[in-house]
């Protein structure tokens, strides 16, 4: 591919071959190949530029060109020189005027009707001034320097001629001299006697091949000259066609068909033999390495005649005759896209044809703002930016009446609902704890639409849900290590939001809840029981609860409280506990008769003299 | 009325009266107070020193005197647990006592009054091995 950056072809090709195709272009690709070459495409028969000539297919703007597809619209090179192409002034100044002048002049020298040796002569002298036009990129120069290498190779040939004219005189000579020598040899009397004669005859034999020895030397040697150089000659006359040819095929691939019709007619007048055919195809395609067909593409399948190629030629430049005339006739309607892809596909085939230089800017200018948002709007769809791209398209529905959102609506709204989608996911994921989903599904949303602003916020929100959560799960822990179990009741609203997902958090916290839940009861039972002066219930109340809970540091406030109050009960009870412990069952039995006694109500008591009594009572 | 107010009585006859009085008071006294309490030479309990350490009374025998505030228990091996209420100054001390089987002919009732004759046992228990009405 790099073949069109060595023939020194527009960046918008270079860079065409050095960018992959758009998916679309790619897709389109991938179908070519697979299907059955019903038209002779591949092969030998297959054109040299994948299909003779660049074509541009309008509906998917893609553009074929040597077996190759490119998207035109997605190359970002192309687009910014499209767009500099919109703001260039026409080329319709007394230079160029002059430079299209010299070449009509130098086509019409060189038609078929009115070619002589002397127009051919004019024709020449016209090339070195065509060639000063900056525009021109000196390839007049090369097709000038092509033809003086092509006369060059004719006077070689020329005197290999006279050479071999010489030569054939010389050769004329010899063989009269020989056929004399061979006549002569035998003139005079033989003796009659036999043996005398068989002796003459041989001495007469011999003198006859002393003398034609040289002659015949000489002759084969003159032979071999002319057949030598008339080899030469034949070499000479077809590397001069084949070098004329190359050229003739370099600017066929810069798109430069002016100049391919134009060398075309001096290959045919420098080279009036009629054969047309290009040579290049026998002598090098079978011998091109890869690298060169990596530079030069590969000479088999170019046409078969320099017909073929003028004909191309021709067939492009009136494609874009045709191109810039519905563009002009799309702009007066005011449809603004299709005269910009009607403009795009013609500039893209030929882009230095009359037709596109000599646009005037007024009219390139009326859709350079399409083109700009245009390309803007594909911009912002490769970089997914897919807000920007909603205005954009909303912009170009105001500038053209025939500028199609569908495709890009599509793709936006597409794209839209997937992020939101993946969004979707993530929030879900990031409810359940997991973290490996969650950030796949953020990773993806992220890829599909990067600057979604759903996307930060989503994102935001769900981390800060998840250090939320993840910081109370870690003050649980903190907690219950610590055995605070009164901070995570007076927190529990956090810590059940937090534990939702975490069955053993979540049952390690119902036990916590339910203890504390337990120690609050009581501390309310005691509570009230102190309010009506009950000071012994109230402290049974919160010792039950602290049994239950010993550190809770309400219950030990209360517990404290109470005992003071009910000093009497409190140390009976104690006591009777005291020595239940240490066995002393009757004086155990008789301080909790006592505690009973000094409150009758008391179930500690109760339940005391109920386990003590039995165990007195056990057999 | 006046006549019976100059009645004269024997200084000697009076002295004899009051002599004979207290002497039949003193009797009356005496075997009255021998039929009420027949554990009066067992060691009284003092009830806060068992409820201060009750096992250090372990094998002692103590008389003592209350109410049945209330029934505990019931076992037919060992027999009846009973809330007796103590009094000791002006306070009063529920002690449980122990009733074994060989009593089960008394009919032991909440509000009773009891004199007991009691042994600290094993356990620290007051368990009964006499008992009185009182």
């Amino acid at each position: 591919m790099n073949r069109f950056m060595i023939y020194g072809v527009g960046a918008a090709f270079a860079a065409m071959s050095a960018h992959p195709q758009s998916p679309a272009a790619v897709a389109d690709e991938k179908n070519r190949q697979s299907q059955p070459s019903s038209k002779g495409e591949s092969g030998g028969s297959q054109g040299f530029l994948g299909k003779d000539l660049p074509s541009l297919d309008p509906g998917s703007e893609v553009l074929v060109w040597d077996g190759k597809i490119w998207n035109i619209q997605d190359q970002r090179i192309f687009r910014a020189r499209f767009e500099k192409y919109l703001n260039a002034e026409e080329e319709s100044g007394v230079e160029a005027k002059g430079y299209r002048d010299r070449f009509k002049d130098m086509l019409d020298l060189l038609s078929p009707g009115k070619l002589s040796k002397e127009n051919f002569r004019r024709a020449w002298a016209i090339l070195p001034q065509a060639s000063s036009y900056e525009p021109d990129a000196e390839l007049c120069n090369s097709l000038d320097d092509a033809i003086f290498g092509v006369l060059l190779a004719q006077q070689e040939v020329t005197k290999i001629d006279d050479l071999n004219r010489t030569l054939a005189r010389r050769k004329d000579t010899l063989e009269w001299n020989s056929r004399f020598a061979a006549d002569s040899s035998l003139l005079g009397q033989a003796p009659k006697n036999p043996a005398a004669a068989e002796q003459w005859n041989r001495e007469q034999n011999l003198k006859r091949d002393m003398k034609m020895q040289p002659l015949l030397t000489e002759l084969g040697e003159v032979n071999a000259s002319i057949a030598g150089n008339r080899v030469k000659k034949e070499a000479l006359r077809l590397q001069a066609k084949i070098e004329f040819q190359v050229l003739i095929a370099q600017l066929f691939l810069q798109r430069r068909f002016e100049h391919v019709l134009l060398a075309n007619r001096f290959y045919r007048a420098l080279f009036g033999d009629g054969d047309n055919q290009l040579k290049v195809v026998d002598d090098y395609a079978s011998n091109q390495s890869a690298k060169n067909k990596e530079s030069f593409g590969d000479l088999a399948k170019l046409p078969k005649t320099l017909g073929q190629l003028d004909a191309l030629a021709n067939e492009a430049i009136r494609d874009v005759r045709e191109g810039v005339e519905s563009f002009s006739f799309l702009l007066e309607k005011s449809e603004l896209k299709s005269a910009t892809e009607r403009l795009t596909e013609a500039f893209a085939v030929g882009e230095y044809l009359p037709e596109i230089r000599l646009l005037p800017r007024a009219k390139k200018r009326e859709v350079l703002e399409y083109a700009r948002q245009s390309n803007q709007l594909l911009s912002a769809l490769e970089v997914k930016d897919f807000e920007r791209a909603e205005a954009l398209v909303h912009t170009l529905e105001k500038l053209s009446r025939d500028f199609d959102s569908a495709k890009a609506m599509s793709a936006i709204e597409t794209a839209r609902t997937v992020s939101a989608l993946h969004l979707a996911k993530a929030r879900a994921a990031a409810s359940s704890g997991d973290r490996t989903t969650l950030e796949t599904e953020l990773r993806e949303a992220t890829e599909i639409w990067p600057r979604n602003p759903a996307l930060a916020e989503v994102s935001g929100a769900i981390f800060t849900q998840t250090d939320i959560q993840q910081q109370a799960l870690n003050d649980f822990d903190r907690l219950h290590a610590q055995k605070n179990y009164r901070q995570i009741y007076e927190d529990k609203v956090r810590f059940i939001a937090a534990t939702a997902l975490h069955p053993q958090k979540q049952e390690k916290l119902k036990l916590v809840l339910d203890r504390v839940q337990l120690a609050e009861a009581a501390l309310l039972r005691a509570a009230e029981l102190a309010k009506r002066g009950d000071a012994a219930g109230a402290w049974e109340s919160v010792e039950n609860g602290f049994s239950d809970y010993p550190d809770d540091p309400k219950l030990n406030q209360a517990r404290a409280e109470f005992t003071t109050q009910a000093a009497e009960f409190v140390r009976s009870v104690r006591t009777a506990q005291e020595n239940e412990r240490k066995q002393q069952l009757g004086s155990s039995l008789a301080w909790y008769l006592r505690a009973q006694q000094d409150y009758p109500n008391s179930e500690i008591a109760k339940d005391g003299i109920a386990r003590i009594s039995s165990r007195i009572l056990a057999p | 009325m006046s006549r019976r107010a100059h009645q004269k009585t024997s200084p000697s006859a009076g002295v004899w009266l009051l002599g004979a009085f207290l002497v039949l008071g003193g009797l009356g006294a005496f075997f009255l107070q021998k039929d009420t309490n027949p554990y009066r030479t067992v060691e009284p309990l003092k009830p806060s020193d068992y409820l201060e350490n009750a096992n250090s009374l372990r094998g002692n025998v103590y008389r003592l005197e209350g109410m049945i505030s209330g029934s505990l228990g019931w076992s037919q091996e060992k027999g009846r647990l009973f809330s007796l209420r103590v009094s000791q100054g002006d306070k009063d001390f529920p002690l449980p006592i122990l009733v074994p089987s060989a009593f089960r002919e008394i009919n032991l009732q909440k509000g009773q009054r009891y004199r007991l004759k009691a042994r600290v046992n094993e356990d620290g228990l007051l368990q009964i091995e006499d008992m009185t009405k009182a």
